[in-house]
């Protein structure tokens, strides 16, 4: 019995990674084709940096990720407090407003921005982007600092004003240390998302900004160059690092592991 | 905490900005169309060219393109073949839904179950290849599927190296290359691959909060495991379930990626139409009213979903007494 449910795990893992470990090999491929197999080769990795178009989408990807992250996280943060200080009722319906985004699919998410972008005379672009990929990543901040609010003592804040912290200080040095876990599990999946985002990208950026998704869907249609193959292997391999190596230190430190990522709610 | 009314208003401004406005704007793309009034040129007395309506009236002006309030969008929504591509959407996304709950439950209660080592490095690893981009993921499918794939290869070189395999394959009618793309199961692969980890998880999270000494409570009253699998552990972990549904469910009726690349383009969804839409047909209107019946028929799904959790509340409380 134990024996088949590991059996089952390594045959989803097998169904999991398969192309995954095919698109790494492809990127050592030394020939253009996925047909057959040319040889090893690291003409890729080495082409890759001196592909101006691939560069700059990852540089598009990169910073509209961490900027996406850090503004709907202080956004975030700040939507969530709000929402805690609220009277029940006006709280209600707030808080179903923000969590409409998570209700509605990307396509309508990204439509209506669009929308909103062509009525208020905005060029699509880098700003559009940006302001899109916050706009959906709020909520998730929300939902992930709202239950560290609820369980933080009310009595916090008045017992260091109490011992002659201004409002500003109590804030700072009382309350959002205690917050902190869900607002970083908030950036993290802020962060995550926006890396990962094609849908609403598609529907929000124009002028000539793309970011990796969306020159990876217009290659698609001509082949995929294995350049790219060899940067989603470079960027794969620096979180599988990052993360393995996470997840072995808490396993040490406790025992059985108990990863933060484990709180981290799956972005989708 | 000290209330500060002065955090309120900039985020509610913000919420109504990015997400209330930007939803009535679908609304109103939804019930409008744009018409140009019938008008025919024609010269007037003094051999200038005016422009006369269809009500007889003369304009010195070229009649412009007017957003007029209008159902027709709606009515054209109703058409056989849009209604198709819904149904065939829905279909499609039920399939993947119902796909994932059989392959992902079994995942989750291994993981959770007390006896698996490491539990969160097993998780780890069915999260991380979302850090891998989904459009190169499902690329890297089709080289695996494609007619010149790999499958396509490994399954040759077998029926060269085993007669009785290829005579067998051939009795069936299995052709030299078996086509396992641009069809509705090749998207259905896609999806399932590309959302598995999203049922996985809620329902891992949820097994793994329930108090494992209910199971040994269960056991101690002289459940079998599987008497108390179906009355402890099941019921317990049906939010979680009912979240994975949701997270697999709702992106898998509105794709339009998956079912270009998979299906190739000959299967399109309701998403490849809005996309469409807003694309190279660029009707707007259309495009907000198929997104308005998305939306629709989203919300209407996931309102059933919180009757059944909220029905089996309940129910669960009795058990357990």
């Amino acid at each position: 019995m134990k024996k088949l449910r590991k059996a089952y795990i390594a045959l989803i893992m097998a169904f999991l990674y398969a192309p995954i470990v095919l698109l790494i090999l492809y990127s050592f491929n030394d020939s253009k084709s996925r047909a057959n197999w040319g040889g090893f080769t690291l003409r890729w990795y080495k082409e890759l940096f001196s592909d101006a178009a691939i560069m700059s989408a990852l540089g598009t990807t990169l910073s509209i990720g961490v900027l996406a992250a850090v503004i709907s996280t202080i956004l975030g943060t700040v939507g969530a407090i709000a929402l805690y200080q609220m009277k029940r009722a006006p709280r209600k319906v707030l808080l179903s407003v923000v969590n409409l985004p998570m209700l509605n699919s990307e396509v309508v998410t990204g439509v209506s921005l669009m929308l909103l972008y062509a009525m208020a005379n905005i060029q699509l672009g880098y700003l559009t982007l940006l302001l899109s990929h916050v706009a959906f990543c709020v909520p998730y901040v929300v939902l992930s600092v709202m239950p560290k609010l609820r369980q933080l003592d009310p009595n916090l804040a008045e017992a260091a004003q109490d011992l002659g912290a201004t409002p500003m200080q109590g804030f700072f040095k009382v309350i959002l240390p205690d917050l902190m876990p869900g607002v970083f599990s908030g950036f993290i999946m802020a962060l995550t998302m926006s890396i990962d985002d094609f849908v609403v990208s598609f529907f929000t950026t124009g002028s000539g900004v793309s970011n990796l998704s969306i020159t990876i869907y217009t290659m698609a249609k001509r082949g995929i160059s294995p350049k790219i193959n060899a940067l989603s292997t470079l960027i794969f391999a620096c979180v599988f690092v990052l993360l393995v190596g996470l997840n072995l230190r808490d396993f040490r430190k406790d025992g059985r592991s108990q990863n933060k990522l484990n709180e981290v709610k799956i972005p989708y | 905490m000290k209330k500060n009314k002065a955090l309120v208003a900039p985020f509610v401004l913000w919420a109504v900005l990015f997400i209330v406005v930007p939803l009535v704007m679908v609304v109103w793309y939804g019930v409008t169309v744009e018409q140009t009034p019938a008008y025919t040129e024609i010269a007037d007395d003094n051999g200038q060219i005016v422009f006369r309506l269809e009500d007889g009236t003369v304009t010195p002006e070229r009649p412009q393109k007017t957003t007029v309030v209008s159902l027709e969008n709606f009515k054209r929504m109703l058409e056989p073949t849009y209604l198709k591509l819904l149904l065939r959407s829905l279909k499609i996304a039920l399939i993947t839904t119902v796909i994932c709950l059989l392959l992902g439950y079994p995942v989750a209660l291994i993981l959770s179950g007390r006896d698996f080592k490491r539990p969160g490095l097993w998780l780890m690893l069915i999260i991380l290849p979302m850090w891998m981009n989904f459009l190169l993921r499902t690329y890297s499918w089709m080289s695996i599927l494609e007619n010149t794939g790999i499958l396509n290869s490994w399954i040759a070189s077998l029926r060269e190296a085993i007669p009785a395999f290829d005579s067998w394959l051939t009795s069936m009618g299995v052709g030299k290359k078996i086509i396992f793309l641009y069809n509705e199961n090749a998207v259905i692969l896609g999806m399932v691959y590309n959302y598995l980890s999203f049922m996985i998880m809620p329902i891992y999270t949820v097994i793994e909060k329930t108090d494992h000494s209910l199971l040994d409570a269960a056991a101690d009253l002289g459940a079998s495991p599987v008497q108390s699998f179906l009355r402890v552990t099941l019921p317990y972990s049906l939010p979680g379930v009912l979240e994975g549904i949701t997270m697999v469910f709702v992106p898998a009726v509105t794709t339009f990626v998956i079912s270009q690349l998979m299906g190739g383009g000959k299967v399109p969804l309701i998403g490849d139409i809005i996309q469409n839409q807003f694309g190279k047909s660029s009707d707007w209107h259309f495009g907000s009213t198929l997104s308005l019946l998305v939306m629709v028929v989203v919300l209407a799904f996931m309102g059933g979903l919180q009757r059944i959790d909220k029905e089996e509340e309940p129910r669960k409380e009795v058990r357990i007494l």
